[in-house]
């Protein structure tokens, strides 16, 4: 049941840690961690969320725990965060480019691009996930993606089609009902 | 909806989480607005850009072998099952030793009690066989004693009591005669008792471990009465403290079990 996950596990956990042989060993933990105690998956619910929530709890941990990489730091939530510029098409980047604009984002932000872009997750999964409210996951998404775009145009300085500062402002919730 | 709720609401339009009323009133905003409908497809478009790049940077370096990640897992899963395995393997082989014990006791249990069974189901076809041929159809007429005397010694040499006879006697009857028999390996006095109309037989012999079968349908005394149906006759038994006594007879049951409890009652 959780075999066939080990794909999509292995992807989010390398983008983690940047390491194969690091993403492995999470895998593996996260595998064998669920195995052990497959009686607490409610039956019927998304043992894929459920599979990454077990995984990036062990991340969490690990990075507690080793601190030997330099962190990144990341954005207060409350941070004007400014687009430079707006994108109306999709430029021509590479792969490797895409992925080391990824990877030097910062954490949290690598994590809900990954878990609700690459993986498809909803922002209510990420947010169980997480455990986080999911107005933080949408500001989270939101911010990540600007930071994604601004990594990749920015030390490129393609030429784009641009608008001037574009900011990602809090909206007051309420508005509308999130289920 | 205007231009900043809908760069709010845009991760769940994404993600397929909006209400069908609220994506018809964000896709209403993006048909009036033209920066926000080209913003949410550059979006849409750099999103698909990082998925395929995540994944193909992942199949061109090889980074990632899911194969590789399962062997090891399935590996670990069986050394830690292995490892249960050791830690109980002893317990498990007193446990097997124990429970064959137990199931050889138990097998010779059942053998004993199904061995005990048929041999009184045997006892008393064989009382009944032994009062059809010798008493009905008096196919054995040698070896008979006739004489009070003669079966009272008989009595006392094979059962050590010289008086039972006349105990046994049921009412109404005489003693008619006696001889020894054996049934089911074991040695008996066979009595047979003469009303004029009918005879009866009452095998005694004195009682060592044996029991009877069947379920007891009274009891007269502290004396536990069986009884059986065979071969169109009826045969009854009890045990006393020191006897083993069968009736039988061709009559109805009620009298045949009469008959039983009179002897009962007496010894």
């Amino acid at each position: 049941m959780a075999m066939p996950h080990a794909e999509s596990l292995l992807r989010t956990a390398l983008r983690l840690t940047r390491e194969k042989s690091l993403s492995e060993d999470l895998v593996q933990e996260v595998l064998l961690r669920a195995w052990r105690s497959f009686e607490q998956f409610e039956a019927g619910t998304n043992c894929k969320a459920w599979l990454f929530k077990i995984m990036l709890n062990l991340a969490s941990k690990r990075q507690k725990q080793i601190r030997t990489r330099p962190q990144l730091v990341s954005l207060e939530e409350n941070e004007s965060f400014k687009l430079p510029v707006t994108v109306t098409r999709t430029p021509e980047f590479t792969g490797s480019e895409v992925v080391t604009a990824l990877d030097s984002l910062p954490e949290e932000h690598r994590t809900v691009l990954l878990l609700g872009v690459v993986e498809g997750f909803t922002c209510k999964e990420i947010g169980q996930m997480l455990s986080i409210p999911i107005g933080t996951v949408m500001s989270r998404l939101s911010r990540a993606r600007i930071g994604l775009r601004r990594k990749l145009t920015e030390p490129i300085g393609r030429a784009c089609v641009c608008k001037p500062e574009v900011s990602v402002k809090q909206v007051q919730k309420g508005a509308y009902e999130l289920h | 909806m205007n231009c900043t709720e809908a760069e709010y609401l845009a991760p769940l339009y994404w993600s397929n989480e909006l209400e069908p009323k609220v994506i018809l009133e964000l896709e209403e905003h993006l048909s009036d607005c033209a920066e926000c409908a080209r913003e949410l497809q550059a979006q849409s478009q750099f999103d698909e850009l990082l998925r395929n790049a995540v994944d193909q940077n992942a199949i061109d370096q090889q980074l990632i072998n899911p194969q590789d990640v399962r062997t090891r897992v399935r590996q670990e899963m069986r050394a830690s099952e292995s490892l249960w395995r050791r830690i109980f393997a002893g317990t498990a082989l007193r446990l097997a030793a124990v429970s064959a014990v137990l199931l050889i006791l138990l097998g010779g249990s059942l053998f004993y009690v199904s061995r005990q069974r048929a041999f009184e189901r045997t006892l008393y076809a064989d009382a009944a066989d032994d009062h059809h041929d010798e008493v009905m159809a008096h196919l054995v007429d040698s070896y008979w004693r006739y004489k009070v005397a003669d079966i009272q010694d008989l009595l006392q040499s094979w059962v050590g009591q010289t008086t039972l006879a006349q105990a046994l006697t049921p009412n109404g009857y005489h003693l008619a005669r006696a001889r020894l028999c054996e049934l089911q390996t074991q040695i008996y006095v066979h009595l047979v008792y003469d009303d004029g109309v009918h005879e009866v037989s009452i095998f005694v012999r004195r009682k060592e471990a044996e029991t009877l079968a069947g379920r007891a349908i009274g009891s007269i005394n502290g004396k536990s009465l069986h009884a059986q149906f065979v071969k169109d006759l009826q045969v009854a038994g009890f045990q006393s403290r020191d006897l083993t006594i069968l009736v039988v007879t061709d009559m109805p049951r009620r009298d045949c079990l009469e008959i039983a409890r009179q002897a009962a009652s007496r010894v």
